[in-house]
Formats: C-alpha cells, sequence, structure tokens
C-alpha cells in the first residue's frame, strides 16, 4: 500500500528516545539472543492458543492488528522539548489483556525491527521486556486500584512497571557481560559478590533517571488518555474505571 | 516516519533487486544477517556495509538518512562495547560495525521488498494468526496514520503542538492519542464486519510463492558465499 506522505509527516520524525531502549542485532551474546527467542516462541505460541480457542477469533484479531497499529503510531509521536516517545504498552496491556497485548507487542517489535528500530534477531529480547510490561501492568494494577483513585492507579501502574521494565532491561545487558569462563564464575562466587553487584552504579542511576523522567510523561499521557476516552467514550475503559474490588 | 517512506520506496521502486522473488530476498537476508553476527573480521564488514550504503543511496536513501537510521545501533554498540564490555579498539569497531551492517540489511530488503510480500514468506514459519494481525496492521497502521497526520496538520493550523509548556503538550497528547484510540476502535469495527462478511476463520493468504530466477538465485548464492565466509575466516 504506498504511503502517503503530507506536509505534517516531518512531526512524526522527530522522536528519538522511547520508554526503554530496543538491543540492535550483533550486540549481544547468541546464549541470551536464544533464550529470548525461545522464552518469546513459547509466550507466543501459548497466547496464540488462547486466542483461537477462547472463541471471537475475527474481534480479537482486528482488536489485535488495530493496537498494534497505533503502537507504531505512537512511538513516532514526540513529547515536549526533550524529543520523548511513548509506546502504550501499558494501556493496550490493561485494555486488551496481557496475553493479546504481548502478541501485539511481538508484532510491533517485529515491524519495527525491519527498519532497523532494534534487531530482527533480537526481537524475542525486546519482545520480553516490553512484553513484561503488559503483565506486569495485569498483576500490579488491582494492587494500586484498591490504594487509589483510577487515575492516580493508571498513573502509578504506569510508572511502576516502566521502572521494572528498564530494570529488567540492565538485567539482560548485565546478563549479557557475565563470562561463562569457569574460573571467572568461581570467583565471582567465591568472592561472595551478588550478581547486582556487577552493573556498574552510573548505568543503574543513569537508567533511572532517564526513566523516572520518561515514565512520568508516559504516565502522565496515559492517564489523560484515559481521562479522555472516559469522557466520550465510557463503556472502553469500564473495566479500569470500575470501582474498587 | 521511517516505516511509511521505506514502504513506499519498496512498492515504487522498479530496479531489479526490486524484481527478484520476495523469498530468495528473504532467505538472502536471513544469511546475511547470520553472517554478521558470526563475522569477527573487519575487512568482510566494511565492503558490506559501503556496499550496501552505495546501493542504499541509488535506492533514494540519502546519506544523511542512512545516518539517522545507523544513529541508534552505533550510538547503543558503542556504549555497550566500550563501557560494558570493556572491549578493546579492534573488537568494539567490529561489534559497531555488527551493528550497523545489520541495520543496513534489513534496510536494504524493506527497501525493495514491501511488507505484505515480506508477511507472505513469514506465513510459511510463524502461526497463521499473527502472519493476519501482521497483514491487517500494516492496513490498519496506514489508514490510521492517514488519519492522524491530517489530525495532526488541523491542530497545528490552530496553534497546537507548543513545545514550551510542557503539561499542556501531555494533555495536548493525551485528547490526540485517546482520539486516534477511539478511531483505532471505530477502524477495528469495520475491520471486523468485513472479516466476518468475508468468512475468516483464521488464515489470510498471502502472494503464492514462485520459485527462484536467475536473479533469485544470484543473491542467494552471494549470501551464502559471505555467511560462509564469516564463519570460516
Amino acid at each position: 500500500m504506498p504511503a502517503r506522505i503530507v506536509p505534517g509527516g516531518a512531526f512524526f520524525e522527530r522522536g528519538q528516545i522511547m520508554s526503554h531502549l530496543h538491543f540492535p542485532d550483533g550486540v549481544l551474546p547468541l546464549w541470551l539472543v536464544g533464550i529470548g527467542l525461545i522464552f518469546t516462541a513459547m509466550v507466543i505460541i501459548a497466547a496464540s492458543r488462547k486466542l483461537k480457542h477462547e472463541g471471537d477469533l475475527v474481534r480479537k484479531t482486528s482488536t489485535l492488528a488495530v493496537m498494534s497499529a497505533l503502537m507504531i503510531i505512537a512511538m513516532s509521536i514526540p513529547v515536549g522539548f526533550i524529543h520523548y516517545h511513548i509506546n502504550l504498552t501499558v494501556l493496550v496491556g490493561l485494555l486488551a489483556g496481557p496475553w493479546l497485548a504481548f502478541l501485539a507487542v511481538f508484532v510491533v517489535n517485529l515491524f519495527l525491527s525491519l527498519i532497523g528500530h532494534g534487531g530482527i534477531t533480537v526481537v524475542g529480547l525486546n519482545s520480553m521486556v516490553m512484553g513484561s510490561e503488559v503483565f506486569m501492568a495485569a498483576l500490579f494494577f488491582p494492587v494500586f486500584r484498591r490504594l487509589f483513585r483510577p487515575g492516580g492507579a493508571v498513573f502509578t501502574t504506569t510508572l511502576v512497571v516502566l521502572l521494572l521494565s528498564n530494570l529488567f532491561m540492565a538485567f539482560i545487558v548485565f546478563l549479557s557481560t557475565l563470562s561463562l569462563d569457569t574460573m571467572e564464575v568461581a570467583a565471582y562466587v567465591e568472592s561472595g559478590q551478588q550478581l547486582i553487584a556487577g552493573i556498574p552504579g552510573w548505568f543503574i542511576g543513569s537508567i533511572l533517571a532517564l526513566v523516572l523522567i520518561g515514565g512520568t510523561l508516559e504516565a502522565a499521557i496515559i492517564t489523560f488518555i484515559l481521562s479522555y476516552l472516559r469522557r466520550v467514550r465510557p463503556e472502553l475503559v469500564k473495566n479500569v474505571y470500575a470501582s474498587r474490588r | 516516519m521511517k516505516l511509511a517512506f521505506v514502504d513506499q520506496q519498496a512498492v515504487q521502486g522498479r530496479t531489479f533487486l526490486h524484481r527478484a522473488e520476495p523469498w530468495s530476498k528473504v532467505v538472502s537476508t536471513v544469511f546475511l544477517i547470520a553472517g554478521i553476527i558470526f563475522c569477527t573480521r573487519w575487512e568482510l564488514l566494511i565492503p558490506l556495509f559501503l556496499l550496501f550504503f552505495t546501493a542504499l543511496w541509488f535506492l533514494g536513501l540519502s546519506p544523511a538518512r542512512q545516518l539517522y537510521y545507523c544513529l541508534y545501533p552505533f550510538s547503543f554498540s558503542l556504549l555497550y562495547g566500550y563501557f560494558l564490555a570493556g572491549l578493546p579498539g579492534a573488537e568494539l569497531t567490529i561489534l559497531v560495525l555488527r551493528a550497523v551492517s545489520a541495520v543496513m540489511t534489513l534496510l536494504m530488503l524493506m527497501m525493495t521488498t514491501p511488507y505484505t510480500e515480506v508477511f507472505s514468506v513469514l506465513n510459511r514459519v510463524l502461526p497463521s494468526v499473527l502472519t493476519d494481525v501482521m497483514f491487517l496492521t500494516y492496513r490498519a497502521f496506514f489508514l490510521l496514520l492517514g488519519r492522524l497526520q491530517e489530525l495532526m496538520i488541523a491542530i497545528r493550523l490552530r496553534g497546537g503542538g507548543s513545545t514550551v509548556n510542557l503539561f499542556r503538550n501531555l494533555a495536548s497528547a493525551g485528547t490526540y492519542l485517546g482520539l486516534a484510540f477511539m478511531n483505532a476502535i471505530d477502524l477495528n469495527e469495520r475491520s471486523y464486519w468485513a472479516l466476518l462478511l468475508r468468512g475468516y476463520r483464521g488464515g489470510l493468504e498471502g502472494t503464492a510463492i514462485s520459485s527462484a530466477g536467475k536473479l533469485g538465485g544470484a543473491l542467494l548464492l552471494v549470501s551464502i558465499s559471505f555467511f560462509l565466509a564469516a564463519v570460516i575466516l
């Protein structure tokens, strides 16, 4: 399908920073890339079976497609002066459920990897990082909903989930720097060092600082989106705004 | 937007690479990417990078735009290799070359092959539900992009999109994306009825896969040679 390039299109090209980084090809060790692909394949098979067996395949397939398209578009809209852009993963996770949302996350990553935004061989690891957000959102939202009003619960869930998914990403980076050399592993164990101690402090610090800024922006936007949908089409977000359980 | 631009070039291009069979281009890309990942010699990676850089230039991707596409993998691999892996100069160069060459390889594929044809090939290896979602996502992406770009122009003509007031920008982005979400829901409803009326039960058919011609065979030969060279040398 030929693309329509309109004058406003330039606006869509400026985004640079995402709420987390995508791993490129050829950087991480093959064993880690393999684990990512195997894990993601397992979740995709489970999610596909769930999609087929739960019924209403037609509606779910078309919903997944538009959610994926929306996520790709949202990733190209810069917010504010720092050219930060969001990914809507938490929102899609809350509205579509974690399993369907994981499929959408994989599709989005595959689309982006084909144009060089994240590697094609590390699509598994990238999907694991982004996919962890949809599962964590489903896990944490009911907890925060008991403590806060809907807007506060969505904001807190998004912020916490983004922080954790970035720490997960940092953990993957840390794993990639681990040596499988038996002597080095033995030295690690002998010196009693914890795994976390292997990650440079500045790396964790800089990631946390960036994520706090970016995560707050993304959390605010998702809260605004839900608030807008509540005003205009409340039936779409009735699950999110349901009374406390 | 990158995706729209790349796909436009793939659909409108008329070079010999555009005419090659999609599956031979996809399989060649797989061999090239595998070769790049295994490659430990800059003597192989630099010519490959330069070849693709030149080819993409001829295909309409300006050097500035190519550098823009390579900027992220370049920065990530450089920071990762230098600060985290502590690699020395030669190994760091190879790591960076691997990351940027992989991007150029994928761009070569996508600048000469439309997304739908790539999905037809992927249909053979991925679950049918997933490839269906990809086909529909592709369609939904362009439909939504068209509407949202028009909406963005309308917002800008009315003085929206201020870059100074962050709170106002966040609220505007929230409303804009909320409206985008509603557009997506409407689009979803129409897609749902269209699929239902056509008797969809899972499994959209893509373009039929033909046997490799001379050009496809040549691409395969070159990519397999590169892979073997990367593994053996």
